[in-house]
């Protein structure tokens, strides 16, 4: 791919909302994550007939609270996002009234929250027990990004990103770009996702699931935990900023999008897709490598994948310290990217990043190893990249505002 | 302030054949359903016209080796990219690498998703699929699309039902206008299957339909259509695009939104009643002569609006139809895509 003459403007993240299984929100997610604690479990709800059960990052079922269901027609995956986003914007300082005076965009990205995979009906169908057709309605009803949009009685543009497990990284920087390009004024932007059967059978399928908690760039990891949760940010130029008198978390100041075109479900081994996106955040943040402070990587723990990011780190971040933080939340597919964001953004304010629990053997594949403790770092810029099936990478680089 | 967007080639696939010769044949001869499949009702075996697209062609621009595990959603996908390159005078894939790739799509690879379900409701849990889960995903056209022609530049799987078109397309007008890359290959792809038909059939029992009538608000006449319509797109360079432009694409909502007086409409009615009666309201002073539809030439979709845009652009350039159109489309939730083409 040719260099980048981009015009991409810093856009400002004035508001942060999530909850997956490290916590009910971000100051609960945070805390569970430089205490070192992590929670998978065998899930009582999400259950196959194979001879292991493997954990899950599993969130309870009054992670939902009772006031946000709208009806039968509320369907789990976009009730998480709702539940982010309320808790984005109500930290944004916006409010239903408030929402109204602009033009608001909403942009989410899932990989379950579209798809028509209801297994009981389609095991009624198959088996001519003709399916009546409440789960189709609950079907039609689900994108996230409409269910967040009725909930905040938005009119504007919005849409659903599916581009797999970077699906949440890619909304934010695709809502970013809808602002610099006067599409919007603010965008809720972020992922969400849920366990069920599909996902939980589809992953062991490919066998890359570890039957004991993730070790995350570890020299024996056996693959990845599931996880399920939302993250969502507000985004806003800088002129709404100044105009509303909002608090800043942090700047968007890059984003990469690039593709390896190598295989439907693995990485390109030299992983020259994700160095292009790299490439092309750090182009439009204009900074070098030396001036990112940490990186939240993607290290899902599969083989393949943690080792693409550790031969790439050995080479392009050698002394900048990294960890993976899906020891703490499990891989939450649509919603890692955006969940990632939110934890890499905290991390930055605080100048501390948690350690990559599960990591105690370094791989001699690669140079580099993950932080094993909580880490102070310096500096005003990190990234958090993410890697998804089909080969599709996504970078976003962060900075670190005077306020924060 | 966004560019407008030329168009360099379009690639079709769908009831109708494939390619541009064949979509210039249904624009002069009409289109019908090309096919019926059966599925179990209630009241027995119900046999259900419908729009059925068929990728064999793709194997005159891929290897059929390359084309074993990719299923039939991907491969429409990719055949209408490569169709659009070729159509647009680009190699593939030396020409491809620094491109960008953007898919809208409704319902996603749902026939995909049901045959890895029928691996685990027969066989087991054990006996999932691998091949069948990656393919599931709805990027999975996009991403195969980016493997076969080896495209490296951004991806993006947009899924917005019937404003996905819209969608897509604001999205591709961000990159080309930031100059992120130089063209955009972006298109729409929906895959039809019993079940749908069984959704269709179950919403809709009193009648099973035999044309799509786009017009009749009243009745409903939608019958099932899939296919794949893609468009390479670049920035204004100041020459003739051989398709002409897309100047404005704008997402609008009833309340505030009036249609234009000035150009030929391209109604995305297709049959639905539920959303025709929005479209009798916004039509409501229009007069009837200056609205076309397409949907009996494609069949009913949720990403139709770019199977219209890509038969308006080539109505236009074979003189069948107003070089100038507007393409209007709306959801079950109150949203209008709008995008204007010169």
């Amino acid at each position: 791919m040719t260099a980048v003459a981009s015009s991409f403007s810093p856009i400002i993240v004035s508001g942060m909302g999530g909850l997956c299984a490290a916590g009910a929100n971000v100051p609960e997610i945070m805390r569970t994550i430089y205490s070192g604690l992590r929670t998978p479990v065998v899930s009582e709800y999400v259950r196959a007939d194979h001879l292991e059960q493997y954990p899950m990052f599993e969130l309870p079922p009054s992670a939902v609270p009772d006031g946000y269901y709208e009806g039968p027609e509320s369907e789990r995956c976009g009730l998480l996002a709702i539940v982010a986003a309320c808790e984005a914007v109500k930290n944004a300082g916006l409010d239903l009234d408030s929402l109204k005076e602009y033009r608001v965009g909403v942009c989410i990205g899932t990989t379950v929250g579209n798809a028509m995979n209801n297994e009981l009906f389609y095991r009624d169908f198959l088996f001519n027990r003709l399916p009546g057709m409440q789960s189709i309605k609950t079907y039609l009803k689900a994108n996230p990004a409409d269910m967040v949009a009725r909930h905040f009685h938005l009119k504007g543009m919005r849409q659903c990103i599916a581009n797999a497990c970077s699906s949440g990284a890619v909304a934010i920087g695709q809502a970013a770009e809808w602002i610099n390009n006067g599409l919007c004024d603010i965008a809720i932007a972020g992922g969400s996702d849920m366990l069920c059967r599909v996902i939980y059978n589809g992953f062991i399928s490919l066998k890359i699931t570890d039957s004991q908690p993730c070790r995350p760039f570890d020299k024996n990891r056996m693959g990845l935990n599931l996880g399920e949760g939302a993250g969502m940010v507000v985004l806003e130029s800088s002129r709404t900023v100044r105009q509303r008198k909002a608090q800043t978390h942090a700047t968007l100041c890059g984003y990469g999008n690039c593709s390896d075109a190598y295989h439907i479900s693995a990485p390109i081994p030299d992983g020259v897709g994700l160095e292009m996106a790299i490439s092309v955040a750090l182009q439009q943040a204009q900074i070098c490598h030396g001036d990112i402070a940490f990186i939240n990587a993607h290290g899902t723990a599969t083989h393949e994948n943690d080792k693409v990011e550790g031969i790439l780190f050995s080479r392009l971040f050698p002394q900048t310290p990294f960890h993976s933080t899906k020891g703490y939340t499990g891989h939450t597919l649509g919603a890692a990217g955006a969940i990632e964001a939110i934890i890499t953004i905290e991390s930055l304010k605080r100048q501390m990043i948690a350690a990559n629990v599960g990591f105690s053997d370094p791989d001699p594949e690669f140079t580099v190893n993950p932080v094993t403790e909580n880490t102070p770092v310096a500096g005003d810029y990190a990234l958090s990249d993410s890697v998804a099936f089909g080969g599709n990478n996504a970078v976003l680089v962060f900075r670190r505002t005077s306020e924060a | 302030m966004t560019c407008r967007m030329a168009i360099r080639g379009i690639g079709l696939a769908g009831g109708f054949g494939c390619g541009t010769e064949a979509a210039l044949n249904a624009l002069r001869d009409g289109g019908k359903p090309n096919d019926v499949l059966s599925f179990q009702a209630s009241t027995g075996k119900i046999d259900y016209p419908v729009y059925l697209a068929d990728p064999q062609p793709l194997k005159d621009f891929i290897s059929p080796r390359k084309l074993r595990r990719i299923n039939k959603y991907s491969q429409l996908a990719a055949l209408a990219a490569c169709l659009a390159l070729q159509d647009a005078g680009r190699d593939i894939p030396s020409q491809c690498s620094d491109m960008a790739v953007i898919v809208a799509s409704g319902y996603g690879a749902s026939s995909t998703t049901f045959a890895f379900l029928d691996d685990i409701i027969k066989e087991g849990d054990r006996f999932a699929s691998p091949t069948q889960f990656s393919n599931s995903v709805h990027s999975s056209a996009a991403s195969n699309v980016t493997i076969l022609l080896q495209i490296k530049g951004p991806c993006l799987t947009v899924t917005q039902f019937e404003m996905s078109t819209t969608a897509a397309l604001l999205n591709a007008q961000v990159w080309l206008t930031e100059k992120i890359v130089d063209t955009v290959l972006l298109g729409g792809i929906d895959q039809i299957n019993q079940v749908l038909l069984y959704c269709y059939h179950s919403f809709w029992p009193s009648e099973i339909p035999q044309e799509i009538m786009p017009f009749n608000y009243d009745r409903q006449t939608a019958i099932p259509g899939e296919g794949s319509a893609f468009m390479v797109l670049t920035r204004d360079e100041g020459d003739v695009p051989p398709y002409g432009y897309i100047d404005t694409v704008s997402w609008k909502n009833p309340d505030d939104y009036t249609v234009p007086d000035d150009v030929m409409l391209i109604s995305g009615s297709d049959g639905h009643r539920a959303c025709g009666l929005q479209y009798r309201k916004l039509f409501r002073s229009v007069d009837p002569g200056r609205i076309k539809s397409f949907s009996i030439i494609y069949g009913s979709m949720p990403c139709g609006q770019m199977f219209d845009l890509a038969l308006a652009s080539l109505a236009a350039r074979h003189k069948l139809a107003p070089s100038s159109c507007c393409s209007i489309k709306l959801d079950a939730n109150n949203n209008i895509g709008v995008i204007h083409h010169s």
